[in-house]
């Protein structure tokens, strides 16, 4: 049996299938597809989303060192805090939008893999920094309060950050092994 | 954008959309899903497609781009925008419907076990597209494309005796 002796049976196929089959117009016609959004361009969208974040959270720590500026004791950890979300920020300038009808389809699985990946391995670094963030401004939010009051309110929220971290992060690297396999799928049907 | 003249290349190329939709997704209620990626990603595209190639290329370019991302994806599909729960496809029912013939079967059979990059090269082939063609919607080389359809024929074959071994056709 050849292939292509088996391509009449595909044509033959073809045609019965678009006499049978019609376009359900009403269905398309109701659909908002302007509004609508593909789950990949909502992954990208909240990546992209949450790397824009990062600028915001860093103007929130310039401000608040700015108006504290002669209490080092808080600005200087609120410009850390700047200096963090921005590092957060370029670690993730890359990502943009993915165009189904401009990439070949090698090119995107390589994208949408490499996109797992980064995100995947950049999640710890993100994690952390998200907490430091918020240790730079425990200062100032903690302040007028009692010192105990604030030690426990502290020690608790690193507790419960520390506990979550340890939780995703080994979900996050069996996700990670199983991204990196497929990527070495892709590169190895792309070079054979 | 003119969505009547959107739905008029659906119209045109029902057949390709599919058979591509229903090659990559056997789960009913996840091919609707898919339906509804497929139909966002072409909608967002049409604005921009400019004729330089084939509309059917075109439209097999993206629909096989979300087929394959979503055969490949292990995040929650369940993120439908519309709460319609509707197919794209109206399919017109046939009374006295014919079994599907042993060499459709066939081929479907071995199109099924083969993993979502050589489905696509396979489907290109066998829509009579260049390896030229079929090379810049994979995004391989064009000798590439030649070994992997040498290798899918040669599978074919091999395919064939096994089925026929074991009594394909008689079940």
């Amino acid at each position: 049996m050849e292939l292509d002796d088996l391509k009449h049976s595909w044509v033959k196929e073809k045609m019965e299938l678009e006499e049978r089959i019609a376009i359900n117009e009403k269905f398309i016609n109701e659909m908002r597809l302007d509004k609508s959004k593909g789950s990949f361009d909502k992954m990208l969208s909240t990546a992209i989303l949450g790397r824009n974040l990062a600028l915001v959270y860093m103007a929130i720590s310039i401000s608040v060192g700015i108006e504290y500026i002669r209490e080092l004791v808080y600005s200087v950890p609120a410009f850390i805090g700047a200096a963090a979300m921005l590092f957060s920020f370029f670690q993730h300038r890359w990502l943009k939008r993915l165009d189904f009808s401009k990439m070949n389809t090698v090119e995107l699985q390589k994208a949408l893999c490499l996109f797992r990946i980064h995100t995947l391995r950049h999640s710890k670094y993100d994690t952390s920094i998200v907490c430091l963030w918020v240790l730079t401004l425990t200062p100032i939010l903690l302040k007028g309060l009692a010192i105990w009051y604030s030690a426990v309110l502290l020690v608790s929220v690193l507790v419960a950050l520390i506990l979550y971290a340890k939780y995703i992060y080994n979900k996050w690297d069996g996700q990670l092994k199983e991204h990196e396999m497929e990527l070495g799928k892709i590169i190895e049907f792309e070079g054979n | 954008m003119d969505k009547e003249k959107f739905i008029q290349v659906l119209k045109d190329n029902r057949g390709i959309l599919f058979k591509v939709i229903s090659i990559y997704c056997k789960d009913p209620e996840d091919r609707k899903d898919l339906e509804q990626e497929i139909l966002i990603q072409l909608w967002r595209s049409f604005g921009s497609y400019n004729g330089q190639v084939k509309i059917s290329t075109w439209i097999y370019k993206i629909s096989m781009n979300v087929s394959i991302s979503f055969y490949r994806s292990n995040f929650q599909r369940k993120t439908r925008t519309d709460s319609i729960n509707e197919s794209m496809f109206q399919i017109a029912h046939v009374d006295h419907a014919e079994p599907l013939d042993e060499e459709r079967k066939f081929l479907h059979d071995f199109i099924s076990q083969l993993d979502e990059f050589n489905q696509q090269i396979l489907i290109l082939y066998m829509d009579d597209y260049s390896y030229e063609e079929i090379a810049d919607v994979v995004g391989i080389t064009e000798s590439n494309v030649g070994t992997k359809i040498n290798r899918l024929k040669k599978r074919l074959q091999g395919y064939y005796v096994k089925q026929n071994t074991i009594g394909y056709g008689t079940r």
